[in-house]
């Protein structure tokens, strides 16, 4: 047990075996004795050096298992990193187990969103998108002003990833599902709004359309283009679309709908496409377009970040003592991941 | 004593007419995309100028159009031969391609044109407020940076590759994108603790 949290916080910093043994002044080999379980009983004083590497408090090494989490879903470049994948999932995990260990003690909204049962067609994305936006309380098709506080809203926990994660931009898993599990959806800070709004809409699209399937039964490209589909459609719902995404289609056309939905450019032509407002042709040469403008790397229009709450409130509620520190050694955190979701979040 | 410079009359101009320019830069921009759109789908994506151009003013007046009816302080003429003209307070303003991209087109041997070019036929209506007002011109080219814009007074005519006789000419701005941002509030959610729920005390947290 020792060890899987040794690796936990190994993983929650990026660190190699190599890297951990330096920082703590341990032996690599100790370290990896410990994490693969054949010293399951080490000395304090390595725990307490591998803690002061990792910035976690001692006690989080003696908590126990940690919870399960199931492989999950991430929005990445292909080119990410594996350990940076790791690092991903292991801050998830320390939202997960936050998040179970509140579950006695506070009272979080209910879990809202239904995952699907059946491998889903464009049109039953749609209808899903339709349904989850029912479900969050954002209305048939009016723009939704906060992404993060309608999931939160549904009972999804939102967190932002407390520093920047190469070529990662989100990941959701759904622990304990069918056992009142609660899906927990980790996002990168550093990405400007309307892409955080995107990657939100994305990852639920997972939790919704993809939680129940086993791994056998997903295409991994499949499942990110029909992601992709159910983001664009709960971001800018069909009558909308059409409605404010008339032909002839123009950049600035899709700045102004940028501007009311908080979708960026980008993924307003792509939705354009999708419904079939424009050809093929068009969507490449808006695609050119906006590469010749430099908007393919900024695009204009600002869509402010948003931060969540309902994470913000559990630890506000679970943590004890004065100080920050105090409090983030009571929720088993390391100071510097507690700041970034308090502060940040 | 200090006195402020006044605004050259084309600056002033440019503002009184900011809507109709604007709707006028809104038609042309959705009417290169309508072109562009044309020639990326027809099978022998041929570019042509001339069909381009057909293109971009068929589109560009229907957005015009469209753009009129909601209008509360200028309104849109339709003349012969397609020509559109809007008026606002007195001032006609009438809408030419550019050939050049610096000036209005010469007037021909229309004498319509010729009249207007010369400020002949300007007369207040009844509709116009103030009894100052005149003709201007506003020219308009289309290329891969986009639409772009100018204002003129013609003074008199001149003829093809002739030099334009114009009281002033004043380059239009337009920034599409200028204030657009994507408003997001915030919105608070509940969160309570079960033991102090228990004890009935009031919700904390939320």
């Amino acid at each position: 047990m020792i060890g899987e949290r040794v690796r936990h916080a190994r993983d929650f910093c990026g660190l190699t075996q190599a890297a951990l043994a330096e920082l703590a002044d341990v032996p690599q080999s100790k370290i990896s004795e410990i994490e693969a379980g054949r010293d399951s009983n080490p000395r304090a004083e390595t725990i307490l050096r591998v803690a002061r590497a990792t910035s976690f408090p001692a006690e989080f090494f003696y908590r126990g298992p940690l919870p399960d989490l199931p492989e999950g879903n991430f929005r990445r470049l292909k080119r990410g990193k594996a350990r940076a994948t790791r690092q991903v999932r292991a801050q998830a995990r320390q939202v997960v187990e936050l998040v179970q260990r509140a579950e006695s003690i506070l009272a979080m909204p209910p879990v809202r969103i239904e995952p699907m049962r059946t491998v889903p067609d464009a049109e039953a994305i749609e209808e899903a998108a339709a349904e989850f936006r029912e479900q969050a309380g954002v209305g048939y098709r009016d723009p939704i002003p906060n992404a993060t506080r309608a999931l939160e809203r549904a009972g999804v926990v939102i967190a932002g990833l407390p520093g920047e994660i190469p070529d990662h931009f989100g990941f959701s898993a759904w622990p304990d599902f069918g056992l009142d599990g609660r899906p927990v959806i980790v996002y990168s800070q550093e990405d400007p709004g309307d892409r955080q709004r995107f990657t939100l809409a994305h990852e639920a699209a997972h939790l919704i359309l993809h939680t129940p399937l086993r791994d056998e039964e997903l295409d991994p490209d499949q499942a990110e283009r029909e992601a992709n589909r159910f983001a664009g459609a709960v971001l800018l719902p069909r009558a909308a679309a059409i409605e404010a995404m008339r032909a002839p289609l123009t950049l600035n056309t899709l700045a102004h709908v940028k501007a009311t939905f908080g979708v960026s450019i980008g993924a307003c032509a792509q939705r354009a496409r999708d419904l079939g407002l424009i050809s093929t042709e068009r969507l490449q040469s808006l695609r050119k377009q906006m590469t010749s403008r430099g908007w393919h790397r900024h695009e204009p229009v600002e869509v402010p970040n948003e931060e969540p709450l309902l994470i913000r409130k559990v630890l506000d509620l679970l943590g004890e003592g004065g100080t920050v520190q105090e409090r983030a050694g009571s929720v088993g955190m390391p100071l510097f991941a507690y700041r970034a979701l308090v502060a940040a979040n | 004593m200090y006195t402020s410079t006044p605004r050259p009359e084309g600056e002033q101009l440019a503002l009184l007419l900011a809507d109709p320019i604007e709707a006028v830069w809104r038609g042309l921009d959705r009417g290169k995309a309508a072109a562009d759109e044309f020639f990326e789908t027809h099978p022998h994506r041929m570019y042509d100028a001339h069909m381009a151009a057909h293109i971009i003013r068929y589109e560009a007046q229907l957005s015009l159009k469209d753009a009129a009816h909601r209008a509360k302080d200028w309104r849109l003429e339709r003349l012969s031969n397609g020509g559109i003209q809007i008026r606002k307070d007195g001032w006609s303003m009438r809408v030419f391609k550019t050939v050049d991209g610096t000036a209005p087109p010469a007037p021909g041997h229309s004498r319509a044109r010729r009249n207007f070019w010369m400020q002949g036929f300007h007369m207040p209506t009844l509709f116009d407020e103030k009894p100052e007002g005149g003709n201007l011109i506003l020219y308009w080219r289309v290329g891969s940076a986009g639409v772009a814009l100018g204002l003129c007074k013609p003074r008199g005519v001149w003829r093809y590759r002739g030099s334009p006789k114009l009281a002033w000419r004043q380059p239009i701005e337009i920034d599409p994108l200028s204030g657009l941002r994507f408003s997001a509030p915030d919105e608070d959610i509940e969160v309570i603790r079960l033991d102090r729920l228990a004890l009935g005390e009031e919700e904390i947290g939320g």
